[in-house]
């Protein structure tokens, strides 16, 4: 055998026995709680989700080393499905039946509602770390720490309806992008023009677009006063760099606010004026304890964490604390789905070290936060808000209520 | 094929058998009521797995009909899966129509859209072709999403109502596993006896040999569609099955990265044989369990590369697993079986 592999057999059984050593020293404290978050670390929707299973590894592991969950230490499992519904499926069966253990989906919108069912029918809470509104209603096992994206644009057409000062119907564009819980949206349609707010365009921007300018221009024609998009990070980046290019002035007005990763990669011309909405606290708001913290556990990855960091941060943040109040009620050997279930609904004006506004839980709403705020790129770069917490609309609600009422 | 001692064939009809002697037939029986058990003894996880074997089974199975054995290269295969599953889905949820009849409109209808995109097949080949295929995929996707979304859902999940066949519901993971074995049973027997009947030998001539065949009097147009009609059929049907399967179906289940999966499954099962879309099928889903197994694993033992590094490290394996395949053995998996069987009958005097 050659040398170099010799040394390298040599680390990995050093460290087999290192982990063994520690295994067994650990087991005479307390035992483990496992959490699962499935997620897609190298498939289409990586460039928000690595982000993400990075914050929950690296508070997971801090919390453990900082006492755990009232002493226990919390073992976290990040598996990649890369957004394929089969692994999904995999994922979930493997680790359904493990005692101890509770699990988290992230944006993976389509196959959160494929498995809504099976959730219910075995009676386990499942946080979904992004926003996708089927999922969340009618309310099942399914736990969101932010409001849903077809509410996002509800709460855009209240405020577009509440500050609009000109005698025209306000005209607003839809730049969705091409992805389940990107389109999600498109349903909210009928609140905006509730709202006295006519919807002119709706253009669909694929996962990795190369030129949208055809999707601009023709949003321009529309003579839009408004765009809303639902673009993830490398779908804005395109967008951005083509309304410069083109000229468009449109205020426009993002699902997110990744407002970091946008200042990495598009020019200073591009994205200021660029608005969004964010449903916590963000890497500039550095007096919120919970950033603060953002900071400190992103230290090793990068300068500045990406909103989606904290978000999920934030997210892990909710998810302890519903644990942490199942384990009280029904100790260790008793926890379980329906106990974590109970956990999440005793979780009320929870903050996150200042990360959202407040969570809070119902039978009836599941959303978590159900507060937006809007935030604005300004021309020298820096960030501001634009409005104070805002109230969500909880759209599907409310379209099933009139419903309802119309039959 | 070769038989034991003392084994031969006195008619043509025992030389056309597929299982000619009874311990092959006790053998497939055993082997079929096993796999019909497996719900009964082995937990949630393998039965997951084994319902996506069957219906990557199904999928290939097409696609190895028209790739491997007719030598048309489709990129789209995924497309047609869409085609069939929405098929299905909107039959059962919409028009209320039993399973028995949704199956083979499901796989109809990916049949005859089969046929409207192999259509360029007739004036060109290879590489050409499959860019039509790849254009068939985003077409059929788009249509999808957009100008049906009243119909389809859209971008938005659509739901499956629970299979039902004269009267019996089909609800639980254990019925729907019974019922997918069965089918793809039924698809893998039907498969097996098209590659032997006169349409599977012109397919192969004309694989080998466009001109030849013609001048041997293989109609080129007829045989290239059908090729079409039958691939895309079996992958309308696996549509079908993975919609019973899952239960709820969108566009983002039917990706191109799909179909280059599968092509590439093909690849590796042994492509233009009769073994390759289960091994390709096997080895592929097993892969797949290993890595979700073995990233959180690796991450845990070296916590200095974090899941995402071990994710993408992980990510390597399915390239590298097809690259290696493509130069070391590019007969795949049903290749190197072969060399198993051989060097076991004849064991000990290999040579």
């Amino acid at each position: 055998m050659k040398k170099w592999m010799k040394l390298v057999l040599c680390v990995v059984i050093v460290q087999f026995i290192l982990i063994g050593g520690i295994t067994i020293c650990s087991a005479q404290t307390k035992k483990p709680i496992k959490f699962v978050m499935v997620t897609d670390l190298t498939g289409p929707a990586h460039a928000q989700c690595a982000v993400e299973g990075w914050a929950a590894e690296d508070y997971f592991k801090w919390l453990s080393k900082n006492g755990g969950i009232d002493g226990h230490p919390t073992d976290i499992e990040i598996v990649d499905t890369k957004y394929a519904l089969p692994q999904i499926r995999s994922a979930y069966a493997r680790v359904r039946d493990d005692k101890q253990t509770t699990l988290s989906f992230d944006a993976l919108s389509g196959g959160i509602e494929a498995m809504r069912g099976q959730f219910a029918k075995d009676k386990i809470p499942v946080l979904m770390i992004t926003g996708h509104g089927p999922a969340l209603f009618p309310p099942a096992w399914v736990i969101a720490t932010q409001p849903p994206y077809d509410d996002t644009l509800c709460t855009l057409a209240d405020w577009i309806a509440a500050n609009w000062k000109k005698k025209e119907q306000p005209r607003l564009a839809l730049l969705l992008g091409d992805y389940a819980s990107g389109r999600a949206p498109e349903a909210a349609k009928w609140y905006c023009e509730k709202k006295g707010i006519k919807v002119v365009a709706v253009e669909y921007c694929p996962l990795l677009p190369v030129d949208t300018s055809d999707m601009l221009l023709r949003i321009r024609n529309s003579k839009a006063d408004f765009i809303f998009d639902t673009l993830m990070p490398d779908q804005a980046k395109v967008v951005l760099k083509d309304r410069l290019k083109l000229g468009i002035k449109i205020p426009q007005v993002t699902f997110i606010f990744n407002s970091e990763t946008i200042m990495r990669s598009v020019p200073k011309e591009a994205y200021a004026g660029y608005m969004g909405f964010q449903s916590r606290a963000a890497w500039w708001e550095k007096d919120v304890p919970g950033i603060k913290l953002a900071y400190q556990l992103y230290k090793n990855r990068g300068d500045i964490p990406p909103y989606s960091y904290s978000g999920s941060l934030g997210a892990c943040m909710v998810w302890a604390e519903a644990v942490r109040n199942a384990l009280r009620k029904v100790g260790y050997e008793k926890l379980d789905g329906p106990a974590i279930f109970e956990g999440y609904m005793e979780v009320k004006n929870f903050t996150a070290q200042g990360l959202f506004k407040n969570i809070s839980y119902t039978r009836d709403d599941l959303r978590g936060c159900k507060w937006l705020k809007i935030c604005k790129f300004n021309d020298d770069g820096s960030l501001s808000n634009v409005t104070g917490w805002m109230a969500a609309p909880a759209h599907l609600r409310l379209k099933a209520e009139m419903e309802k009422k119309s039959k | 094929m070769s038989f034991p001692s003392g084994v031969f064939n006195t008619s043509y009809v025992q030389d056309m058998m597929i299982l000619r002697t009874r311990s092959q037939r006790v053998v497939l029986c055993i082997f079929m009521l096993g796999l019909l058990c497996v719900p009964w003894v082995a937990g949630q996880f393998w039965v997951n797995m084994l319902c996506t074997i069957a219906t990557t089974s199904v999928a290939l199975m097409g696609l190895n009909i028209l790739t491997g054995y007719c030598g048309q290269i489709s990129v789209g295969n995924t497309g047609f899966m869409a085609i069939g599953a929405y098929t299905s889905a909107i039959l059962a949820g919409q028009l209320g129509l039993p399973f028995w009849l949704c199956l083979p409109c499901a796989g109809l209808t990916a049949g005859v859209m089969g046929i409207l995109f192999g259509l360029p097949s007739l004036k060109v080949k290879g590489l050409y072709l499959s860019l039509t295929t790849i254009a068939a995929q985003f077409i059929i996707i788009y249509l999808i999403k957009t100008p049906f979304e009243k119909v389809t859902g859209g971008a938005i999940s659509l739901d499956v109502p629970p299979v039902s066949l004269a009267g019996y519901v089909f609800e639980s993971e254990k019925q729907i596993y019974c019922l997918l074995m069965i089918v793809t049973f039924l698809m893998a027997f039907i498969f097996r006896n098209i590659i032997r009947s006169n349409v599977g030998r012109a397919f192969l001539a004309i694989h080998n040999n466009e001109i030849a065949a013609e001048a041997m009097g293989i109609n080129l147009y007829r045989h290239k569609l059908l090729a079409f009609f039958i691939g895309c059929f079996y992958c309308g049907i696996a549509g079908s099955l993975l919609s019973v399967y899952s239960k709820v179906i969108s566009p983002d289940d039917f990706t191109f990265s799909g179909s280059v999966w599968q092509l590439g499954m093909l690849i590796v099962g042994g492509m233009g044989t009769t073994l390759a879309p289960f091994l390709g099928a096997i080895f592929f889903t097993v892969l797949d369990e290993v890595v979700l197994v073995a990233s959180p694993l690796i991450s845990i033992v070296i916590p200095q590369l974090g899941a995402q590094v071990t994710a993408s490290m992980m990510e390597m394996l399915f390239g590298l697993t097809i690259l290696v395949f493509l130069v070391y053995q590019p007969r795949g998996l049903a290749h190197m079986w072969d060399i198993m069987k051989s060097f076991w009958s004849r064991w000990p005097f290999s040579y």
